[in-house]
């Protein structure tokens, strides 16, 4: 017997090594090393590293989510800023006078595209146009501009630009200052299609290479003198570049940090701990607020004194703790504390704890379904108010799902859930979109999750969008305490984000927790 | 005469030979052929049955029902089943995948930027734990032919739970102990070939053990074949006796299963994607998914179905070329 007679010729044995050799072969031509200094973040002191948890939207006008506010703060400036109160700076614009319904800003007169043109009054007025055009379908318009249309029109002469609503809307030049409204370069309204791929703004960067995937390279731009001041530090110079690694899980983004791979990231997981403080500066900042919407069309919470009893058998402290792994602050409105016309005042009309008193007004409700997304937290958070409604008796089914799936579900207008714990993401640092959630029109014609119809909070709404200054905020303030004296929303938590910086790198972020590549400085 | 293969009355053997081979190429296109309509079919309804709407995903929960329609119309969602079907079978035809709903980027360029890290990992992984498994299977065997009942314990210890060693678990430990501990290896990214150890190792720790454990039994069993025992008859040194005689009889059941695992970890490296932040056709895959994001799921499905049949076809010719056996009976 021989080896033919039982099985392979041994003369055909090289085409092992053919399967080898083509594996290292394919190795190498996949791109594997394509060496970009670049990956180690902290050896080239002359760029920065950064990670963001998804592939950026670098159109403007489809901004909808954290990574996609970072990358435009690079490339895209806005007409106006805020910054880290708040407060309204200036931007492209160098001056504006705001109305109720109309703000006209003066442009700064040194500011160039990417490609070098000067940018105009009506590049500006075409921008924007291009922002509020329906057939753009741009899903935050409505912070900016309210359910407004909106006329744009410029004086090149001049060198200013009026936005006008058709109705009054206080928010109209904060909304100015949201990473949506950037301001779009001509070259890039003519073939928005490049948008995807290279970058047309007047920011401080401009996209060098996109792999969606795995990277975006932004150059920084010799003559970008125009940049706000947001209230960080402005000590140390802007790195030529700055890369932005997509790493969708924290904990590779931590693994990253401390080998110097990384140089800033976002955390907002149990991962920080591993951080080592002495070689990282940990910034703790607000992303956003969580809240639990009651769901009040066809459902029992159409009825006060049950929401009442709901919102006694919960201890907020206790969900702070279980979904933001205890780095999340028991918060007064919905509106998150460092948002301006944020009232801490409203946390007194928000019910207490009080199991017995939960126990009797929550005796005959019959089943509770609890939704959630398994983002926060992994659904934790939930799980607690499921316990917590278990503990007074209440038979309480819970729907931890995706998000797709539960803001599917959130926003269908169905009488299929009753309780929703609502992590609201506010990377804008608008008070738009809490207030936009929890009054208004329904769903599916509306965003008002929880279908409340508050008369007083409507009112007050009312007044808010229509005064500016102290007597908009106070009319803010107002509303947010209506919505709680009628239980229309359950204020849980902060969403606490963390932004951590490898010492010699400093990073500002002005709003929503969302670090303004502009503001980045070694040294 | 006894003929042992059928040939066509009056035909001559190369004529039979070659109609043999059409045969077997048109039997292998139709299977390729009906595995794509499936894919296309399979791919198009499943992503429509998980739920949520890739419009609210698009536009967010902010957006109002006008601007949900506007999205959906610019998406291709506002036509009927049969008519979004028809469109995609349409665009299929001409190789066009469509575009993301999320990024707006071609799903072609999508899987040509990532499909490479994909298969490079499954393929050196392979390779590894080919090389890995065999060597190891081919040592034990040898040295515990006819004894070291206690080395034979502790390999098959040792490869049961290496074989049962969750990814993600072996992931997070060899980043721990080799890049955060020792500093030996990058934990993640993808801008050199030092990269590709931990992830490579990651994956085929497991698919070596049990590689391991099959080639250990198969030489087990050809070491007492006739023609082994005649060649350590004549003294042949240890390396022409194993690897050009007992290697060769264990290839079979070797590349069969290299075959499976390579087809197997094209889809199969999703979470040592997620941990090394390698930026393979998986991890995006997980985002399309997240986000409802149709053509990418369908693209990425369709073109990782067909890459596994091409592999399976490969593997089969391989073996065929090698195997006489397989020669003989046309298979």
């Amino acid at each position: 017997m021989n080896a033919r007679r039982t099985g392979l010729q041994p003369g055909r044995l090289p085409a092992l090594g053919l399967i080898a050799a083509a594996a290292a072969g394919a190795a190498l031509l996949a791109g594997c090393g394509s060496g970009s200094k670049s990956d180690g973040g902290g050896t080239a002191r002359d760029s920065v590293t950064m990670a963001i948890a998804s592939n950026p939207s670098l159109d403007p006008a489809k901004a909808a989510n954290q990574a996609d506010g970072i990358a435009l703060s690079g490339l895209y400036d806005t007409l106006v800023r805020l910054d880290a109160g708040g407060n309204v700076v200036a931007g492209l614009a160098s001056s504006w006078t705001a109305t109720p319904d109309s703000v006209a800003l003066q442009l700064r007169k040194d500011v160039t595209c990417s490609d070098g043109t000067k940018l105009t009054a009506s590049a500006v007025a075409a921008s924007l146009t291009r922002l509020v055009d329906p057939a753009t379908a741009a899903p935050y318009i409505g912070a900016s501009f309210g359910p407004n249309k909106v006329t744009v029109t410029a004086d090149d002469a001049a060198s200013s630009v009026t936005v006008k609503t058709s109705g009054p809307w206080s928010q109209l030049l904060p909304g100015l200052a949201m990473s949506w409204t950037g301001i779009v370069c001509p070259a890039g309204l003519k073939d928005p299609k490049a948008l995807l791929t290279k970058s047309f703004g007047t920011g401080p960067y401009e996209l060098q290479s996109a792999a969606p995937g795995r990277r975006f390279l932004l150059r920084h731009r010799s003559g970008y003198t125009w940049g706000p001041k947001l209230g960080g530090s402005e000590a140390g110079t802007p790195p030529k570049t700055v890369q932005l690694n997509v790493v969708a899980n924290e904990s590779t983004a931590v693994n990253l940090l401390v080998s110097n791979k990384l140089d800033i990231a976002l955390l907002g997981g149990p991962d920080l701990e591993r951080i080592g403080r002495s070689a990282f500066t940990v910034t703790q900042k607000d992303g956003g607020t969580v809240w639990l919407a009651f769901n009040e069309q066809g459902t029992s919470m159409k009825d006060e004194a049950l929401r009442r009893g709901v919102a006694q058998a919960i201890d907020r402290a206790a969900f702070a703790d279980a979904a933001t792994f205890g780095r999340g602050k028991v918060i007064p409105s919905v509106v998150g504390p460092s948002i301006q016309c944020s009232d801490a005042g409203a946390g007194a009309a928000v019910p207490k704890l009080d199991a017995a008193a939960a126990r009797a007004a929550l005796s005959k409700v019959g089943t509770v379904t609890i939704i959630g997304t398994t983002q926060l937290g992994g659904g934790a958070g939930q799980e607690y108010i499921q316990a917590a409604l278990r503990g007074v008796g209440v038979d309480a089914k819970l729907r931890n799902t995706d998000t797709a799936t539960w803001s599917q579900t959130l926003t269908g207008g169905k009488g299929d859930w009753e309780l929703s714990v609502v992590p609201a993401l506010n990377p804008a640092g608008s008070i738009i979109i809490p207030i936009s959630q929890t009054t208004g029109a329904a769903p599916p014609k509306g965003t008002n999750f929880g279908s409340a119809q508050n008369p007083q909070a409507g009112a007050a709404l009312g007044k808010a969008i229509t005064q500016v200054g102290a007597q908009s905020c106070a009319a803010w303030g107002q509303v947010q305490q209506a919505l709680n004296a009628r239980v229309d929303v359950l204020p849980l938590s902060t969403l606490p984000l963390s932004i951590v910086a490898r010492k010699g790198v400093s990073v500002v972020a002005p709003q929503g927790g969302m670090p303004d590549l502009g503001t980045i400085r070694l040294g | 005469m006894i003929r042992t293969e059928p040939i066509t009355a009056g035909a001559r053997p190369w004529q039979a030979r070659a109609g043999g081979l059409l045969g077997a190429v048109l039997r292998k296109a139709a299977g390729v052929a009906c595995v794509v309509a499936g894919l296309v079919v399979a791919s198009f309804l499943l992503v429509r049955l998980i739920p949520g709407d890739p419009a609210r995903s698009v536009a967010g929960t902010q957006a109002t029902a006008d601007q949900l329609a506007v999205v959906r119309d610019q998406l291709g969602l506002d036509g009927s089943l049969p008519q979004q079907f028809g469109d995609y079978v349409g665009r299929l035809a001409q190789g066009d995948f469509g575009t993301s709903f999320e990024t707006g980027e071609p799903v072609r360029t999508i899987i040509q930027d990532a499909l490479p890290y994909t298969l490079v990992l499954a393929l050196v992984a392979t390779v590894a734990a080919l090389v890995a498994g065999i060597a190891l299977g081919m040592t034990v065997a040898v040295l515990c032919r006819g004894g070291r009942p206690r080395l034979d314990a502790a390999f098959q210890a040792l490869t049961s739970i290496g074989a049962s060693f969750p990814e993600y678990v072996a992931g997070t430990l060899l980043v721990l102990v080799f890049a955060i501990g020792l500093g030996l290896f990058p934990p993640g990214g993808s801008d050199s070939l030092d990269t590709l150890v931990l992830p490579v190792i990651a994956v085929g720790l497991a698919p070596t053990c049990t590689l391991a454990r099959i080639v250990r039994r198969e030489t087990a069993t050809v070491l007492e074949l006739d023609y082994m025992r005649a060649a350590r008859s004549k003294h042949l040194p240890p390396l022409r006796l194993y690897v050009r005689h007992a290697l060769p009889n264990l290839m079979t059941a070797t590349l069969s299963y290299a075959g499976l695992l390579l087809a197997g970890l094209l889809s199969g490296t999703i979470i040592a994607e997620s941990v090394f932040a390698w930026p393979g056709l998986g991890s995006r895959v997980v985002e399309a998914v997240a986000t409802r994001d149709y053509p990418v799921i369908q693209g990425a499905v369709i073109v990782l179905g067909l890459v596994a049949v091409l592999i399976t076809l490969l593997i089969d010719g391989l073996l065929g070329a090698l195997d006489p056996r397989r020669r003989r009976s046309g298979a």
